[in-house]
């Protein structure tokens, strides 16, 4: 051990040189330190220093991340092997207050995110040792912060999904961290892990340390960041962020993850993820806008079918809910409640039930641009004499926000107090929230296309894609060859049919 | 005897709609302007919607069936005219030996034609058996068969010869089909007239009947500006030519309501008050030129009272009885909103008396307008507060501003799912089936899709640690349950 270490402090060089490395020779550089550590003896990189010095000591997790990392997994291993724990567990040196922890932590949130592309696995293998470890302790709060800032150093746009990724939306929900899932969820996923084939890997790009357009190209299975995900997977992560989305009542967010389920492409089957994601979808639709939400394009309709006849309760719901009448919504829920429990909806069904009252307060507003308070209480409180209590509620509704109104009481108790509605335009928006608005949005725009042309790039480069291309081009040689010789061109049906088989 | 007789005359019948007023109008002098079939039905249909008139126009209804050949009209009439008489009335009593003498009589009569019509086949002289069955349209119409009436009519067809022939039996069909209530032959009728090749004269005379004919099944199938198109161009040559189906004065009805229920006011200048041919007809129903004219003038007030004081009238009329509500409906609405458009703030209580009804059992106004500002017809709101409508004030660059953001707000949406879904595809993680067999198998990730899959239900027995997974699913769908609601709990505290 004592001999390696000098070598590995050679990279990266210290100082750094006033040029800095070209990508070529980084990667020269780097794969020969890789090398380094993967030949040698697995036992050599567990043991310590003759110096009796810590190694952890002396690398720096920030900078030489490589060794470090490799010298870790070592360590782990041999903390492993050494303990007596059941094979299925960890040994408590890995765990929190080990001896090996405070080395984890320092690794994961300072890591390089360039330098441990070239070790895929052994950085997988940290987090699952991380993962499984808070599991263990029954402590999953460590494991969400560690997993969050190693999906963002490793991708500060998070915008590839990996195993982390699910891992740790999964993590999230299950110890109620909503908040701290924030900082993943709200980076926007718009790629999918796929493995390239070698020709299309070398095309995208040269070396694995470059600087990329989207972090799709090294985030794959092939170097080892991420596991080949699975459709459930993908699904999963979604309908979990969904979930976490509704947690904190955020239902614009919420909707948008479910919709992503929804609209995953399948063959004639439904995805029992998908149905799930449906019911929660058409409640969530609900407490949003109060209406029933209508379905994102493209859905297939076979599926659709299924998901309708598995989820007929909360079609019936939304019926009920938009038909304006309070005993109806309370019959059916009252109906179903058997339903929302073995559904686990049963939360969000009570909070339709709540929604209903501020929806049909708000819908007043489409109507009048004053009403005394009797009034409001006649058309929307479950028990219309009780003004005192239809009160609190419109002016919990206006301290919230989500009542545009203002409720004025006169002095005399003999008077009712009114309720007047002030329009949208009564409080317009500066010029500047405008601009402001606009170039955010032209921002999230460009983003898109941006993501957009990745993909498309990536699909290019792919080999079926190529074949594809090759064998059109042979296609139109044959074609113009016996258009010439035969005098004849054929015509575009026989050509179409000619394509489909 | 007494009792058998009972049991064959039907009980009376239940109109759908009770008229307590007066009409205006005069029982005797009315049906006169008519002829035929539709005397009775308009006589009847009086009787038993009015409450003044039940009496005298059902004790007419049964003296004009007795004219005729219609037993079971009489046995109706004579139902529905018996709870008005006082018992020992000899009106309500059915007059047994008529009817049987009439049966016996429509029975010889049809079994006549039939035969001679069966003559003239075998002969195969084709005017004849146009002519025979010509005969026999008319007789079962005479005495109620209307679905044989028209039998006989589609067979007529078959031996016309000649365009006029044509267009006589489709007037026949018109009219059968008119008394079937059926709309659809009768509009099916009149285009197969409007197609024929007719001499200039015969196009002349049938023009005002195809027309009268075409809106008033535009009438009843609800387009009511068709209609009042129909009615505005028919020629006044119509006089009372076509007094077995409906009156000048009808067309200048329903045409003048229909117009008024469904065109603008410059329309219904330019379409109706300046159209040279309906005035003729107009001048007939002097009353709605008048409250054509104050609608035009925005005098919505006298515009009402006028059709309100003719309601009892309309409601007895053969045609407008189903429509008249829906008509008033919507000549109502449009006068509100036509009223409120110049306006920024109205208060109820003007409205309410513009807008008074003589119909006491109308809502108070504000509860007329929600529906009409829920629909979006009125752009308003109603402020109970100051008693006032206020209109709505559109801020049309905040407007604009917001239809933009929100069509970015939807673009990006789709944009990023359809992405995704390209994303998926690429990836290859379009969702399958399951295998059939060795669902337990090593194949890491298709086993674990089997447990999702629920096309392949029958199926999902096996595997004990997909199952394992699916509840460890269900738990977590358990703690964000209570996750939303403990958070909701305490939202609400915090308020």
């Amino acid at each position: 051990m004592d001999d390696l270490v000098p070598k590995l402090l050679t990279f990266p060089p210290v100082p750094s040189p006033a040029e800095s490395l070209s990508d070529s020779q980084y990667d020269q550089s780097i794969r020969a330190i890789s090398q380094l550590l993967t030949s040698a003896p697995p036992g050599k990189l567990g043991s310590g220093l003759s110096t009796g010095e810590d190694v952890f000591d002396i690398l720096d997790p920030s900078t030489q991340s490589l060794a470090y990392l490799h010298i870790l997994c070592a360590h782990i291993e041999a903390a492993r092997s050494a303990s007596k724990a059941s094979p299925g567990s960890l040994p408590p040196a890995v765990l929190f207050g080990g001896r090996l922890w405070p080395r984890i932590v320092a690794f994961v949130e300072g890591f390089d995110p360039i330098q441990v592309r070239y070790a895929g696995s052994q950085f997988r293998f940290v987090l699952g040792v991380v993962t499984r470890g808070s599991r263990q302790t029954g402590q999953p709060m460590q494991a969400v912060s560690l997993l969050r800032s190693a999906i963002l150093r490793l991708d500060p746009t998070s915008s590839t999904l990996t195993s982390t990724h699910h891992k740790f939306v999964r993590l999230c929900l299950t110890c109620k961290a909503f908040q701290q899932a924030l900082p993943v969820l709200e980076r926007t996923i718009y790629h999918l892990p796929v493995s390239m084939d070698k020709g299309a890997a070398a095309r995208a790009t040269r070396y694995l340390c470059s600087e990329t357009e989207s972090s799709a190209i090294y985030l794959n299975p092939d170097h080892g960041l991420t596991m080949k995900l699975s459709s459930r997977d993908c699904l999963e992560y979604h309908l979990y962020g969904g979930m976490i989305y509704m947690g904190l009542k955020q239902w614009e967010r919420a909707m948008s993850f479910l919709e992503v389920v929804l609209l995953a492409p399948c063959t004639n089957v439904t995805s029992a993820i998908m149905v799930e994601a449906y019911k929660k979808w058409v409640l969530v639709g609900l407490l949003l806008s109060g209406r029933a939400p209508s379905l994102p394009k493209g859905m297939n309709k076979n599926m659709m079918r299924n998901i309708h006849a598995l989820a007929k309760p909360y079609d019936c719901l939304v019926e009920a809910f938009t038909s304006g009448r309070l005993f109806r919504l309370k019959g059916d829920i009252e109906e179903g409640q058997s339903f929302w429990l073995n559904d686990c909806n049963f939360g969000l069904v009570l909070q339709v039930y709540d929604a209903f009252r501020k929806f049909s307060v708000l819908r007043l507003a489409n109507i009048y641009a004053a009403l005394p308070l009797t009034e409001v209480a006649r058309r929307t409180s479950p028990d219309p004499s009780d003004l005192v209590e239809a009160a609190s509620y419109i002016t919990r509704l206006i301290v919230s926000g989500e009542l545009n109104a203002t409720l004025t009481v006169p002095q005399d108790t003999t008077t009712p107090a009114t309720l007047r509605f002030l329009s949208s335009s009564s409080v317009p928006r500066t010029e500047a929230d405008v601009h402001y608005d606009l170039t955010t949005h032209k921002a999230e725009l460009e983003t898109i296309l941006k993501h957009l042309q990745g993909s498309d790039h990536r699909l290019e480069i792919s080999k079926e894609y190529i074949d594809k291309l090759r064998v059109m081009k042979k296609q139109k040689e044959q074609e113009t060859k016996a258009g010439v010789s035969g005098g004849q061109v054929t015509s575009e049906f026989d050509e179409d049919v000619m394509a489909d088989l | 005897m007494d009792l058998k007789a009972d049991a064959k005359v039907p009980s009376p019948p239940q109109s759908r709609v009770v008229v307590t007023e007066t009409p205006k109008f005069d029982l005797d002098s009315y049906i006169a302007n008519y002829a035929g079939r539709t005397r009775y039905a308009r006589l009847y249909l009086i009787g038993i919607s009015s409450k003044v008139l039940a009496t005298e126009a059902l004790k007419a209804a049964v003296a004009e069936a007795k004219a005729g050949n219609d037993v079971q009209r009489y046995l109706d009439a004579v139902a529905a005219l018996r709870p008005h008489l006082t018992p020992g009335d000899q009106d309500g009593v059915i007059d047994r030996s008529w009817v049987e003498r009439k049966e016996k009589q429509n029975k010889a009569e049809s079994s006549r034609l039939e035969a001679e019509l069966k003559g003239y086949k075998n002969n195969l002289i084709k005017e004849s058996i146009r002519m025979g069955n010509e005969d026999l349209g008319a007789h079962y119409h005479a005495i109620g068969d209307l679905a044989s009436a028209t039998k006989a009519y589609g067979r007529m067809r078959d031996y016309c010869t000649t365009p006029a022939h044509i267009a006589s039996t489709s007037f026949r069909v018109i009219e059968v089909a008119i008394d079937q209530n059926n709309w659809l032959a009768v509009q099916s009728s009149v285009h197969k007239i409007r197609n024929l090749q007719l001499k200039a004269d015969d196009h002349g005379k049938a023009q005002p009947k195809t027309q009268a004919a075409m809106g008033l099944s535009q009438m009843h199938a609800g387009d009511y500006r068709d209609a009042a198109i129909s009615f505005l161009n028919t020629d006044p040559s119509l006089g009372d030519k076509y007094n077995e189906v409906l009156t000048s004065n009808d067309v200048a009805v329903y045409g003048g309501l229909c117009a008024l229920a469904s065109m603008s006011r410059e329309e219904l200048q330019a379409l109706v008050l300046d159209n040279t041919t309906f005035r003729n007809f107009l001048e007939l129903e002097p009353h709605i030129r008048r409250a054509i004219n104050f609608f035009c003038s925005a005098k919505y007030t006298q515009s009402l009272a006028i059709l309100d004081a003719y309601r009892a009238d309309y409601l007895l009329d053969l045609h407008l009885q189903r429509h008249l509500v829906k008509i008033y409906g919507r000549i109502r609405t449009k006068s509100i909103v036509q009223y409120f458009a110049p306006f920024s703030h109205v208060t109820l209580d003007s409205m309410a008396r513009t807008f008074a009804s003589q119909d006491q059992s109308n809502p108070p106004i504000e509860d007329e307008l929600v529906p009409l500002i829920a629909a979006g017809t009125l752009k308003a709101k109603i402020d109970l507060e100051h008693r006032v409508l206020v209109a709505d004030e559109v801020d049309l660059r905040a407007e604009v501003h917001r239809e933009a953001l929100e069509s970015v707000k939807r673009f990006k949406k789709e944009a990023h799912l359809k992405l995704m879904r390209m994303e998926f595809l690429n990836a290859g993680l379009e969702i399958k089936a399951p295998p059939r067999q060795g669902m337990g198998g090593g194949g890491g990730g298709f086993s674990s899709i089997a447990g999702d899959v629920l096309a392949g239900a029958g199926g999902a027995g096996g595997g004990g640690d997909m199952t394992g997974l699916q509840q460890r699913g269900q738990g977590l769908a358990k703690d964000s349950r209570g996750g939303a609601s403990g958070s909701g709990g305490g939202g609400g505290r915090k308020r």
